[in-house]
């Protein structure tokens, strides 16, 4: 090509701290794509930091190191998962990057690589943002939010709204909601609103989990902007940009049952426990685990016609009528495996009625039953 | 005594309305098409119990002059034929002058109507072939049929009625057609008195069709106008995102008349086969002019076949238009492309430069790293030792593989009797065993699969359902809504909750647990069209069809790449099955090949 972009650059990176960053970088990048260029991880070696970035055109983000020596600055593109396996695979503590005739030569120890080099000018630019428009969150509140809605949200929907997070920020009232149209989950908080911020976009959920992700001790606030068409966050480290889902969200507040009259509260462990063995004798096509509610029992009971059935019984505090409803354990093992909450509070009504998961103010999850017909 | 008899003249009568008039639908497409000729503006259609028991048009077009009246219903008078030449310039629809009479000698039919300007109407009926006297009555300008008890004199054809439903949607179907042709014409359409849709005259074809197949979808419609010579096409092209598993969504007209045939109905499937999976159906609202020397139309009387001068030529012209309009549409790249490419020896012998990289690299495979597949082939070994990045997996900071292994809970791995398998071409399953190997069809099997445990649990009253959180709202298109709910207790004992939710739209409220990750709209319209197509839709649907469609459309798709953990359930629960060597529809799922006929093929005995 005859405008191609000749580099001459040079750097010294130490290998661990390569390897976490590439990992998040990569984490994106498409295992397939119509576009070649995007399985690609545009490294940028600038006074004594190195930039990693990648894209999939929905989600991006540009990663810098500083404990990197850089000799000569430069930008080179090569091919993300390719580089990735080195780092894995080295042992060295420092890995050395120089640009040697159109090849990328990384050196360490006694191991060489060359690895083809891809054309700087055709890596798609990443999103910049008006710093004006930033608001922040703060970064602990915010990470465990995303942790406990990105999972409920679908992997590939055709109401593309499912398979987004919403991010709901107004007066000081945070939302973040995801579902799959089986399950929702909700998570809420207080933050402080200065700048009388009001917005309500969906972000697909990728790119708010690659950001949870990304957050690391010391970042004490991440700052957001929106844009039409972009959400864009910021850490020490890190800028993640998301094209936002365009898309109707269920209106989250409605779909919460407000007649749940009995609530248990059970240790998420143990209940967990239970869950797990029922789920055993599920399979695809049977994957309903029933919940026996008898006075101060509580059975499991799920079969599979060509698996088996289970019968797990706990003791509970329960005096009231005898009742049944069946859910898809899967629905419910994962929220409890990422509550990181010592108990959880479960309130049910009958077995046509959603059942509610609930963390104190802060957590709102519910799942849809399952009828047998 | 005498075996042969010269038929009476209202049988022959009868064996003629056969050909055009097979059931409601006909009547009302045939009075349509007057009305349309008589240049009206506004169409209302009225019927009861599906057109059987009363059909109704009224239309506000020129009005039959008093004098006509009786020749109205005669046999084979029409206004619209006067040569025997003209036979061959059809303009106008109802050409062959018999509709009305074939319509009187199988019904009780009352044609009202007053030319426009006029004081006073005329009316006339005829009942089962007998015509009544002209009177002169009170009326609106315009014509108004009014057309009772269908085939009441040819038990034999009433019987072959179908339900109402099945009636009313072939009657919805029948006025969508010509709807579509005639978009500045306002359409109402009413069955047992409740409105079934209402279509005001619209400003393009493109608001026409949103006002029977969506809004939404209308607007993402492709346009194309292309003329070559005196050949003109004008259409609108859904995406080939947007597809169907028949070919019922495939409007097609030429000189403004509706047909479905073969030349036609090909030269779309040529246009759209590079861009559409195999055996879905493209959405085409197609239109095409032509000298009307050069279509014979007069081979059918319900006019649906056509006949060409100029076959290939028509084939050429409409394929190239829609396949031009599909590329200049800028839509993804055909999904095959991969497929396509070279083979990777060819390229890993010279030596790398820039534009070779795409192709290397796309057939490198990082979720499965080092151990990338170089073809589309991909080996496991139920037994082997786990890969190397496997190995490593855990040095990494899970970021990396959250991508490639967002499963939910994750299945118990049961390795079933330590055989290694490998999927080939994303399709078939090749299994190590014993005495040889054998080849599986991954979707038949599946759908066997899907099936047996569907069946069983029917039988036992045990299927699964998964409420949803918010009801999915299907649109469906007229005359669908009324199969889906009339039935709706067979679809609730397969674990489909439906309700009707205004005119066309049905709202899912719950799926069956086995097709909880199957996306629910698309797959309820693409049963119905199933049920619809293949004729199972006439009257209530038989449980068995139903359940068969739901595996079918349910189980893994071929081309559909794998798991290991999917394919060990697919093997896991085969075994299981009584009979696993054939799909509900009858094809085969396994081919075995033994090691002696292996080694025979190879001459090694």
């Amino acid at each position: 090509m005859a405008t191609k972009t000749v580099t001459t650059a040079k750097w010294r990176a130490d290998r661990r701290e390569l390897l976490e960053a590439l990992s998040h970088v990569a984490s994106i990048v498409p295992a397939k794509s119509p576009k070649p260029i995007l399985q690609n991880v545009m490294l940028t070696a600038m006074e004594n930091q190195l930039q990693l970035a990648a894209t999939d055109l929905d989600v991006s983000i540009s990663y810098n190191m500083d404990r990197v020596e850089v000799h000569r600055p430069g930008t080179v593109v090569v091919y993300a998962h390719k580089l990735l396996n080195i780092i894995q695979e080295l042992t060295a503590q420092h890995v050395d990057f120089e640009v040697v005739e159109s090849m990328l030569r990384v050196d360490a120890d006694k191991s060489t690589f060359r690895v083809v080099m891809d054309d700087t000018s055709e890596f798609p630019t990443l999103p910049e943002f008006p710093a004006k428009d930033e608001f922040q969150v703060p970064k602990d509140v915010f990470a465990t939010m995303i942790k406990r809605t990105e999972f409920a949200a679908a992997r590939e929907q055709a109401r593309y709204s499912f398979n987004g997070i919403l991010f709901h920020f107004a007066k000081s009232k945070l939302d973040l909601v995801a579902t799959d149209g089986k399950r929702l989950a909700w998570a809420r908080a207080k933050v402080s609103n200065r700048k009388k911020i009001d917005v309500n976009v969906i972000v697909p959920a990728k790119g708010f989990s690659l950001l949870s992700k990304v957050v690391r001790d010391d970042d004490e606030k991440i700052g957001l902007s929106v844009t039409d068409n972009q959400i864009l966050a910021r850490t020490k480290r890190a800028k993640v940009s998301c094209r936002l889902i365009e898309g109707q969200f269920p209106s989250y507040e409605e779909v919460v049952p407000k007649d749940c009259d009995k609530a248990f509260t059970f240790s998420t462990d143990e209940l967990l426990s239970k869950l797990r063995q029922s789920h055993i004798m599920t399979d695809q096509e049977s994957r309903a685990v029933r919940f026996t509610f008898e006075p101060n029992l509580l059975r499991f009971s799920s079969q599979a016609v060509n698996v088996g059935e289970s019968k797990i019984e706990m003791v509970i505090d329960y005096g009231g009528e005898e009742f049944e409803v069946a859910f898809n354990p899967e629905y419910l093992i994962e929220p409890l495996k990422i509550l990181g909450e010592e108990t959880i509070v479960l309130k049910l009504k009958d077995q046509d009625t959603p059942g509610i998961l609930e963390v104190g103010d802060a957590y709102v999850y519910i799942v849809m039953p399952i009828k047998t017909m | 005594m005498g075996r042969i008899h010269v038929l009476e003249s209202n049988i022959v009568d009868q064996i003629a309305a056969g050909e055009v008039i097979a059931r409601p639908a006909s009547v009302v497409k045939e009075l349509i098409e007057n009305s349309l000729d008589a240049g009206a503006m506004h169409i209302e259609v009225l019927v009861r119990d599906g057109g059987k028991r009363l059909i109704e048009v009224r239309d506000d077009g020129e009005g039959i002059a008093p004098n006509d009246m009786p020749l109205a219903l005669a046999s084979h008078a029409t206004s619209k034929l006067l040569k025997p030449d003209d036979l061959f310039r059809i303009g106008t629809f109802g050409f062959r002058g018999e509709a009305l009479a074939s319509i009187g000698s199988v019904a009780n039919v009352t044609l009202t109507s007053m030319v426009r300007g006029a004081e006073t109407g005329r009316t006339i009926s005829m009942e089962g072939g007998k015509l009544g006297e002209v009177r002169e009555c009170a009326a609106k300008a315009g014509t108004y049929a009014h057309v009772e008890n269908i085939f009441f004199n040819v038990p034999a054809r009433r019987k072959f009625l179908k339900g109402s439903s099945t009636e009313i949607g072939h009657i919805g179907e029948a006025v969508t057609r010509l709807a579509l042709a005639h978009p500045g014409v306002s359409f109402t359409l009413y069955h047992n008195d409740k409105k079934v849709f209402r279509a005001p005259g619209a400003d393009d074809l493109r608001e026409r069709v949103g006002q029977f197949f969506g809004q939404k979808f209308s607007e993402n419609l492709i346009p194309t106008c292309e003329e070559a010579g005196n050949l003109r096409l004008e259409a609108l092209l859904a995406s080939p995102h947007e597809t169907r598993s028949s070919n019922q969504n495939q409007y097609i007209y030429v000189n403004n008349r509706f047909l479905r045939d073969r030349v036609m109905l090909a030269a779309i499937a040529e246009a759209y086969r590079e861009f559409l999976e195999p055996r879905r159906h493209a959405i085409v609202f197609c239109f095409i002019d032509m000298p009307p020397g050069d279509v014979d139309v007069n081979v059918h009387p319900t006019k649906i076949e056509v006949r060409y001068s100029r076959p290939n030529q028509i084939f050429n012209f409409v394929r190239g238009a829609i396949r031009d309009a599909l590329q200049s549409a800028g839509l993804a790249v055909p999904f095959n492309v991969q497929r396509l490419q070279k083979p990777p020896q060819a390229v890993e012998q010279h030596t790398p430069r820039q534009r070779d990289i795409p192709s290397l690299r796309e057939r490198m495979s990082p979720a499965v790293s080092g151990a990338a597949p170089q073809t589309g082939v991909r080996t496991e070994r139920t037994d082997g030792p786990p890969a190397a990045s496997e190995a490593r997996a855990d040095e990494i900071p899970p970021a990396t593989y959250e991508s490639a292994t967002r499963q939910p809970v994750s299945e118990p791995e049961v390795l079933p009797s330590g055989d290694s398998f490998l999927q080939v071409h994303d399709s078939f399953i090749v299994v190590e065993t014993g005495g040889g190997f054998e080849v599986i069809d991954q979707h038949a099997l599946h759908e066997r699969i899907i099936y047996e445990k569907l069946r069983r649990q029917h039988e036992e009253r045990a299927v699964q359902s998964q409420q949803l959180l918010v009801p999915e709202a299907v649109e469906l298109p007229p005359g669908r809504a009324a199969i889906a709910l009339d039935n709706d207790d067979a679809f609730r004992s397969f674990g489909f909750d439906i309700e009707l939710f205004g005119e066309n739209t049905i709202l899912i409220r719950s799926v069956p647990v086995a097709l909880r990750r199957t996306e629910p709209v698309g797959f309820f319209r693409d049963l119905l069209d199933e049920l619809v197509e293949s004729g199972a839709a006439k009257g209530p649907v038989d449980p068995d069809k139903l359940l068969a469609t739901i595996a079918c459309k349910g189980a893994i798709k071929a081309g559909q790449r794998l798991t290991r953990g999917e394919i060990i359930a697919l093997l896991t629960d085969r075994v299981a099955l009584d009979d696993s060597y054939a799909c509900p529809h009858g094809r085969p799922t396994t081919l075995s090949l033994t090691l002696d006929e292996l080694k025979k093929h190879f001459h090694r005995r």
